[in-house]
């Protein structure tokens, strides 16, 4: 396990110098992790709700991936993170949660199981969204369009445009949080 | 339905970075109240005696109490910013600095006879004192947990507290330098008191603004 957290880091790294394709290399190393511990410590949620907060986890990593320092291990940072979130959104659920601080490198990782996994929650809130960031995020996720296009297409200019889909996905962030803070 | 891998393709296509930068925590916390405290203490004054206070033994704990709870507080914010860290030695820090304050106010419990207490204890600037330090409080502990934003803490609330003990702290730091009440029975109750709603304030705000 010591050797994955050598190829996260490198690639979190390799990432932080602006090599997207290694950062979404490291993404997809992580998720099936993630999913694997999710349906170990989250058992009793079903797939789709696992899937919401594999993403959830995903996307607070993505947004806070700064306050990881490059000269420490990398997997603690994961695991503090992915701990977190777990317990925050079981709350939220109205359940008392008890996680142990604890190294999961025992934990398989798990491929998605059914249909590749979807989340109810990210759709549901990107319907809460403004409708710029909406429709940012969803020419991106569902077209695939690129930041080049994107910014030809809201009429924005590529700094804007950078700092929108940011935006976006802070806004999104927020939405989340706050969706399980009030249940 | 948002794919997982829709979610990595759009978070891949993100560049923009945040910075996360301790001093800048550390500078948000201590400039505003510098500045508030020097438009007061312009308003109000250095007390006279200051060298001589500095060098009293039980009035030297009004600056140095402050001062390590203002450190131990930002240490503890900062390290909780991290979240793997586990940071001990700063909350054993904080405990210290009540012990100490709770000693000192002890020690003078046993020598003031007990039908004076009240008058040590109510001295005749209360208000002065609570407004001032809550005041400029508030300006450090806006500012810190606008930066303070930026890190990754799994212990919301207790960063807000550190962070809100730690602003209470460098104001009570600053308001000692005016404030000529040197019994510890006054300054502990009453610092404390004011360093400890900053604390809550700053617990309570932290819970809202610093959830990841």
């Amino acid at each position: 396990m010591a050797e994955d957290d050598d190829d996260w880091a490198d690639m979190l790294r390799a990432a932080n110098r602006g090599d997207t394709a290694a950062y979404a290399r490291f993404l997809a190393a992580l998720a099936p992790v993630l999913r694997g511990i999710i349906r170990a410590r989250a058992g009793g949620l079903d797939p789709a709700s696992r899937e919401d907060i594999v993403q959830e986890v995903l996307l607070t990593i993505h947004l806070k991936r700064h306050t990881w320092a490059p000269d420490r291990p990398l997997r603690p940072w994961v695991y503090a993170i992915t701990r977190y979130k777990i317990i925050d959104v079981l709350r939220g659920m109205g359940r008392t949660v008890m996680l142990p601080v604890e190294d999961y490198a025992d934990i398989l990782p798990a491929e998605a199981e059914a249909d590749p996994f979807a989340s109810r929650d990210t759709d549901r809130m990107l319907d809460l969204l403004d409708d710029r960031s909406r429709n940012i995020l969803r020419a991106v996720a569902y077209e695939g369009v690129k930041l080049a296009d994107l910014a030809a297409r809201f009429g924005l200019s590529d700094g804007a445009a950078r700092v929108a889909l940011h935006r976006a996905l802070g806004r999104l962030a927020a939405l989340r949080r706050g969706g399980h803070d009030e249940n | 339905m948002m794919k997982t891998d829709d979610l990595i393709a759009v978070l891949a296509k993100d560049t923009t970075q945040t910075r996360f930068v301790s001093a800048a925590v550390v500078l948000a916390v201590l400039v505003p109240i510098c500045l508030a405290g020097t438009l007061l203490l312009l308003r109000i004054g250095v007390r006279h005696d200051l060298g001589r206070a500095v060098m009293a033994p039980l009035v030297v704990w009004k600056w140095l109490l402050p001062f390590l709870l203002a450190s131990a507080g930002l240490t503890l914010a900062l390290a909780l910013s991290r979240p793997e860290s586990r940071p001990r030695a700063a909350l054993w820090g904080m405990a210290a600095v009540a012990l100490v304050a709770a000693a000192l106010f002890g020690l003078r419990a046993v020598v003031v006879p007990q039908a004076d207490w009240a008058m040590a204890i109510k001295g005749y600037t209360v208000r002065a004192c609570l407004t001032a330090i809550t005041s400029m409080g508030l300006c450090g502990l806006i500012c810190g947990l606008a930066v303070l934003r930026r890190g990754a803490t799994t212990r919301p609330r207790l960063s807000g507290l550190a962070i809100g003990l730690a602003s209470g702290g460098a104001a009570a730091l600053v308001y000692a330098l005016h404030c000529n009440q040197d019994d510890p029975m006054f300054y502990v109750v009453w610092y404390g008191a004011a360093i400890l709603a900053l604390g809550l304030i700053g617990a309570a705000a932290g819970r809202r603004v610093l959830a990841m």
